[in-house]
């Protein structure tokens, strides 16, 4: 279940791209979903950069304890903010949110809870109790909101063809 | 125009599994990012149990420091 979860998660950029892609495609429309779909598109291509950046640094000991604490924070600090200026972009376009969207911001900032309790954990308390329970909520996080994005246009895009279908029939 | 942006996309989805799994390119054809990746990954292999290619590193952690000697 694990080795499933690890090598869907090496996708959920990829599936967050197609889904922003085809919905923009077929509904052409300017709503929260879209909106927040982009955002998360943003932030996943800037936590890639982000790991390739920290990755560099991994074999050097002097920068061990710059990598530990901005690795947490760094991505917990940038989910918080992605989810805040995607409200606020949202609610200044008096765009209303759906499901979908309140589902992936809210997971964005269970993404940054999780951050900021495994750092307490590991470096400031020094436990290291949470270290499996990391290692997997992040992949298992990040490929749910993959999975609602793609579910989300998909529907999308088969409510609009059974709906061209009736048309076509009854014109 | 549908289909284009499509195949586009599935091919950037193609290139990025290739690049992940190192795609039979050798080391030094690649951006100094795969080379950085493939380097970590040969230096500490429990990194790379899980994905470098995810967002919130994916489940990775960067590796405890390194204890002081007491001599």
């Amino acid at each position: 279940m694990k080795d499933i979860l690890i090598f869907l998660d090496e996708f959920t950029l990829g599936l967050e791209i197609l889904a922003l892609t085809l919905y923009v495609l077929f509904t052409r429309k300017k709503v929260a979903f879209s909106i927040i779909l982009s955002g998360v598109c943003l932030l996943g291509a800037f936590h890639q950069w982000l790991v390739g950046h920290y990755l560099k640094l991994f074999d050097a000991p002097s920068y061990a304890a710059y990598l530990q604490h901005t690795w947490y924070l760094g991505f917990a600090i940038t989910d918080m903010i992605a989810v805040v200026s995607l409200i606020y972009i949202c609610k200044r376009n008096y765009l209303p949110l759906d499901k979908a969207s309140k589902f992936i911001l809210q997971s964005y900032l269970l993404l940054a809870g999780i951050q900021i309790t495994r750092y307490i954990d590991r470096l400031v308390l020094g436990t290291d109790l949470l270290a499996a329970a990391y290692k997997l909520a992040i992949p298992v996080l990040n490929f749910g909101i993959a999975s609602v994005a793609i579910f989300v246009v998909l529907n999308t895009i088969l409510y609009l063809l059974i709906n061209k279908i009736k048309k076509y029939r009854l014109g | 125009m549908k289909v284009r942006i499509l195949m586009f996309i599935l091919g950037l989805l193609l290139s990025g599994k290739s690049i992940a799994t190192g795609g039979g390119v050798e080391p030094q054809e690649q951006s100094k990012n795969v080379v950085a990746i493939l380097d970590a990954c040969s230096l500490f292999p429990s990194m790379c149990e899980v994905s470098t290619l995810s967002g919130n590193g994916g489940g990775i952690e960067p590796p405890a420091k390194p204890k002081r000697n007491s001599n």
